[in-house]
């Protein structure tokens, strides 16, 4: 997509400097010169860029959607001014402050809303952003490769506190995960 | 003013129609359309695709009516316009509201 | 009479009053305009120190230049001065100073009205202004999502400021729009049929268009969010039946559409400018005002594509994803058209030309990101971070403000006669250019490593320090650019070196009188064969001086022009205008006054200054000059034409038409609204219905249809030609049995109004209510003409524009009731 832009920013500055640079061809007839400049120009060669990019974007955005599947591991993510609050379908009741706990490799659905402002759930190397929004509850599919920490933050203005509002989603190995699990049921 | 209005109608009817899709799908996915099967596909499926050709028909007609002697303007100018402005209409239909036949519902 | 003495006389005729009386009382659309040119510019200024505010703020982490809560009033009043306070306003400005003299004519449709606006704006933006100043400024944001913006989360009186300020300032924008519109199709030089119009013309029709779709769902959504601040109106509070999407669909559905308001007038400056500078004519003429069309609507279906993020159904955003590559198509047909014009010509590297190329740069990069957010997957990463705010400035920056400087520079000796002298104005280019790059790439790239819009600090660790600090640096020597600009245009007021008459070998009209332009514009109103009169006829600046066109012999003290049928530029009928008046100030403080007594929650207040409000409308309506013979009039070149007010359809019908046109966008939005809370609000459906009540529906359904009936037969006969009290008086008998239905409707409503259903249906209601007033208002007046008899006697003019807004009222009176009295039935 860069490189494609560049181009076309590369052609759009060549022709505006040509412009300068050439003596006019006055023989041309105006027809002629509307038909390459808008028809071809114009017209057709934006329609087949973004003809492709559109059609690419959308097939990568439903890859993207939550798709029913056997170990798909359900949380919840509360916002509110201004922390985070998460709870777990595989372990009823336990809650963690500022911290996501997810098992690695397996699809993960971020049930997100907000208990006051409108707020944003953004964890830059996991997924987009998906707002939480008060009364409403939108469901964001994550996924973490590999084990580790990953940062987030809140990427919805949401007042004097915005800035600061941050978490982190620590994905665990199997095991690790069985910990997580298991010591919440103590 | 009739001539202003054969400049704008095939965009705005194309406004409406976008809108009028657009507004189906949410009503649709709030109705739960998507889980009433309808002859191997859903409701949803099925009010979604006879929309999109409803669509495109409604802005076939606009160009037609455009280009038919009855309607055309008598100026060259606003003929040029009001028709190139009605195929960019139809175009405009198809590009924006391809999704309603090929994408998932209400997720 | 020679051409020195009809100077004199048309001067004396048209002029301000000395002073700065003259000020207040102007209703002279080369006065207001650059009233408004200077108002806007000095908005720039402020929007441009916030600005500098921000980056310093961000030019180091964890920075303490100011804390939290200040900073985010600075960056929410930078977005909105920038958006509300001068972009728009600049627009109006130079449509209001430049249209008449393209278009061949001597004011706009409405010299009171544009003062109106003007002083509408004034107001509103010291509203915004004083907030600012006293701290009180609004810190949720320029887009002010509630619940954020709501009493809860804000119950300061910063969001009441933003709500009642911008929606003033907004009333200003319509006022503009509804005049710009009229006088473009009505108020032009004979002969100028559509395809001879200007392309500026074209560009400020599509705009002002634009205006009236896209202005009311903000200004519903403002109503809505002030009502629920003030008195607990739920609508966008979740547990009670709103939804806070609901803002954000009616805030983007203006918000969208806005980029292009600001964008298609400095496109059409481009085509106004760059030809000439190209020594030839605009390629495709035609295309282009096709493609401004097609741009108006599509940006209407792009709305969404600001709530990828909000959990909308994967089609949905589809839907507008398409929409939004799509929108590039028509764009890139205007890129390519100027550029086929500067391959067609000799281009020169001129001062207006420089900054065009600037805006080739920005702009053709601030496309291509746009494209690259019109992708959902790279949105979903991109939304709400500095690549966003970057791209936005690449597109509003480079879209708007080099054209306008471009269009500054080359409209300057038009406006001055005189030329430049230093050439401050090239190394200012360098500046600004150079300094909005490096600001803003820098932008782009902090954005894609993760740094979000609106924070007031990040940490040393992010590795965001060295960016931020050149951004900052670059931003800074922008500024510095601006501020040589404005030094430039102040020398060049300073030092009056006389220009020559038409510098840049231009062939629009604007250029066909002396400069400084006079008061009135044209001496004569010339008769226009060509798209370029000019170039066609060099002599026709002189001709025009001597008196040889229409209206070359001033008659009395009146302020005379033409209109012209719409289309072919046929001239149609002779137009009075009115003089100087200090009606319009005194109508925008009135108008002021209701505001600020919502503002400051004095409410008592209102109901006054609405009295006001009436009272001086009924004046301003009253007040209309006119010939001193009625029938036919003498208008030159041995052509009689009767006069507008005197015509089925006069300039006052037009307006109507296109204020009603908004007025059914507010509506229609007010019913999306309602039809949004349905189907996706959530805690749906309400606890209690509002009941069916047969009385009600019935005595709205008739009296409706008295009044549209009764009108009807006025205007029969007054054509007819004799009074008609039997027609007006069943219209009022109609208006009265609607308002009584809609009053007991309302005060059922009232009890419901602490859920979203309750409270929406209210609104509509009282909406409706409203509109039955003014309908009740103005056939009122018809009875009193009536009444009266003689010169006062109704027109048909007159019987036309109450009809029209009678039958509108009729018809929001019927549908409100329809849809609120059965609503128990449809769930």
């Amino acid at each position: 997509m860069l490189a494609g832009s560049a181009a076309i920013f590369a052609l759009v500055m060549l022709l505006l400097l040509i412009a300068y640079r050439r003596t006019p061809a006055s023989h041309q007839s105006e027809r002629r010169q509307e038909r390459f400049w808008l028809y071809g120009l114009g017209l057709a060669f934006p329609l087949v860029t973004l003809a492709a990019l559109l059609i690419y974007g959308l097939v990568l955005g439903e890859t993207l959607l939550p798709k029913a599947s056997e170990n798909v591991v359900t949380v919840r993510a509360e916002a509110r001014q201004w922390s985070w609050s998460f709870g777990y379908a595989d372990a009823a009741g336990r809650r963690t402050q500022g911290v996501l706990h997810i098992p690695a490799g397996r699809p993960v659905d971020v049930e997100i809303t907000s208990l006051d402002v409108v707020h944003s759930f953004w964890a830059p190397r996991l997924a987009g952003k998906l707002d939480a929004i008060p009364g409403q509850v939108n469901v964001l599919r994550i996924e973490a490769a590999a084990p580790g920490e990953y940062h987030g933050v809140d990427a919805e203005f949401s007042g004097p506190g915005y800035s600061g509002d941050a978490f982190t989603v620590i994905a665990h190995d199997p095991a690790g995960w069985g910990a997580f699990l298991g010591r919440s049921k103590e | 003013m009739k001539e202003i209005v054969r400049i704008v109608i095939a965009m705005l009817v194309w406004l409406a129609v976008f809108s009028a899709l657009y507004g189906l799908e949410g009503v649709g996915c709030a109705a739960g359309w998507h889980r009433i099967p309808v002859n191997g596909a859903t409701l949803f499926q099925a009010a979604m695709t006879i929309a999109f050709f409803v669509a495109l028909l409604i802005l076939v007609a606009v160009l037609v009516a455009l280009r038919a002697p009855r309607f055309r303007s008598a100026s060259p100018f606003v003929a040029h316009i009001s028709i190139v402005l009605a195929v960019a209409a139809l175009i405009a239909g198809a590009w924006t509201l391809f999704p309603a036949l090929a994408l998932s519902h209400c997720a | 009479m020679n051409a020195l003495a009809r100077h004199r006389a048309l001067s004396r005729i048209w002029s301000s009053e000395p002073g700065w009386r003259g000020v207040i009382s102007t209703v002279n659309h080369s006065d207001i305009g650059r009233m408004f040119l200077l108002v806007a510019t000095l908005f720039f200024l402020i929007g441009g120190v916030l600005a500098m505010l921000i980056r310093t703020q961000l030019a180091t982490p964890h920075s303490a230049f100011v804390a939290p809560a200040i900073y985010d009033q600075i960056f929410t009043m930078h977005g909105t001065v920038m958006m509300f306070l001068f972009a728009i306003p600049l627009f109006e400005g130079a449509a209001v100073y430049l249209l008449p003299k393209l278009l061949g004519t001597r004011d706009l449709a409405y010299p009171r009205l544009s003062a109106y606006g003007f002083w509408c704006y004034v107001f509103g933006g010291l509203m915004l202004v004083f907030a600012m100043l006293a701290g009180l400024a609004p810190d949720s944001g320029w887009f002010m999502y509630p619940p954020l913006s709501s009493s809860a989360h804000s119950p300061g009186v910063n969001a009441d400021f933003w709500l009642i300020g911008v929606t003033f300032v907004e009333v200003s924008a319509i006022a503009a729009a509804v005049e710009i519109c009229v006088s473009i199709l009505k108020f032009r030089a004979p002969g100028m049929s559509l395809d001879l119009m200007p392309i500026f013309a074209w560009y400020a029709l599509v705009t002002a268009l634009m205006i009236l779709m896209g202005f009311p769902p903000l200004i519903l959504g403002s109503i809505l969010l002030e009502l629920e601040r003030a008195f607990g109106f739920p609508f966008f509070e979740s547990a009670l039946g709103g939804s806070p999407l609901l803002w954000q669909h009616l805030f983007w559905l203006f918000g969208h559409p806005e980029v292009y308001i600001i964008f298609l007038p400095a496109a059409g400056v481009i085509s106004t400018v760059l030809p000439v500078m190209a020594r030839t004519r605009l390629l495709g003429y035609r295309w282009i005002v096709a493609a401004a069309v097609a741009l108006a609507f599509l940006s209407f279906g792009l709305w969404v594509h600001h709530m990828f993020a909000t959990g909308i159904p994967h089609m949905g955003l589809a839907f507008f994803s398409a929409a939004s590559t799509l929108v590039a198509v028509p764009t890139g047909i205007q890129i390519f058209a100027w550029l086929g014009t500067l391959w067609k010509g000799q281009p020169r590297l001129t001062l207006p030309m420089l900054y065009i190329i600037g805006f080739f740069f920005t702009f053709v990069i601030g496309g291509l990101t746009g494209v690259m957010v019109a992708i959902v997957p790279f949105d979903w990463q991109a939304h709400d971070t500095a690549f966003v705010t970057a791209h936005l400035h690449y597109v509003l920056f480079g879209g708007f403000v080099f054209p306008m400087l471009a269009g500054l520079y080359y409209w300057l000796p038009q406006f001055t006669g005189r030329k430049r002298f230093f050439r401050i104005g090239e190394m200012a280019f360098w500046l600004i250019f150079l300094g909005f790059n490096g600001a803003f790439l820098a932008m782009h790239w902090v954005g894609l490593l993760g740094q979000r819009r609106r924070i007031a600090w990040y940490p040393e660790d992010a590795g965001w320090t060295e960016i931020n600090l050149m951004s900052s640096i670059s931003a800074f020597i922008m500024a510095i650019g601006v501020a040589m600009v404005v030094f430039d245009i102040a020398l060049h007021a300073l030092l009056a070196i006389r220009g020559s008459r038409n510098p840049w070998g231009a062939g629009t009209l604007e250029w066909a009188m002396p400069t400084p332009p006079a008061a009135y514009n044209f001496a004569s109103i010339p008769i226009v064969g060509d798209r370029e009169p000019l170039a066609k006829d060099p002599a026709l600046a002189n001709k025009i001086a001597r008196g040889e066109y229409f209206l070359g012999a001033p008659r009395g003290d009146l302020r005379e022009t033409l209109t012209v049928d719409a289309a072919s530029g046929r001239p149609e009928a002779l137009v009075i205008f009115p003089g100087n008046s200090t009606l319009p100030i005194a109508l925008a403080a009135a108008t002021g006054a209701a505001f600020l007594g919502a503002l400051i929650r004095v409410y008592w207040v209102i109901p006054l200054a609405l009295l006001f409000v009436v009272g001086l409308s009924l004046r301003w309506g009253w007040s209309q000059r006119q010939a001193t013979h009625s029938g036919l009039q003498n208008v030159g070149r041995a052509t009689l034409l009767p006069q507008a007010i005197e015509t089925d359809r006069s300039p006052g019908w037009w307006g109507s038409v296109f204020l009603l046109g908004a007025d059914t966008v507010l509506y229609g939005s007010l019913f999306f609204g309602y039809a949004f809370l349905w189907t996706v609000g959530p805690n749906w459906p309400p606890p209690q219905w509002l009941s069916l009540s047969i009385l009600e529906l019935a005595l709205g359904l008739i009296g409706a249809a008295a009044a549209a009936v009764g009108l009807q037969a006025a205007a029969r006969a007054v054509s007819r030609g004799s009074p008609p009290s039997l027609g007006v008086l069943l219209a009022l008998t109609g208006v009265a049995i609607t308002i009584a239905a809609l009053a007991m409707t309302l005060t059922r409503a009232g009890q419901l109004t602490d859920y979203a259903y309750g409270a929406t249906i209210f609104v509509m209601i009282a909406y409706a209510l409203i509109h039955a007033a003014i309908a009740a208002i103005m056939t009122s007046s018809l009875a009193y003409r009536t009444w009266r008899g003689g010169a006062a006697r109704p027109r048909t003019s007159n019987v036309n524009i109450v009809r029209l807004w009678t039958d509108y009222a009729a018809f929001v009176a019927a549908t409100s009731l329809i849809a609120t009295q059965f609503s128990s039935y449809l769930t």
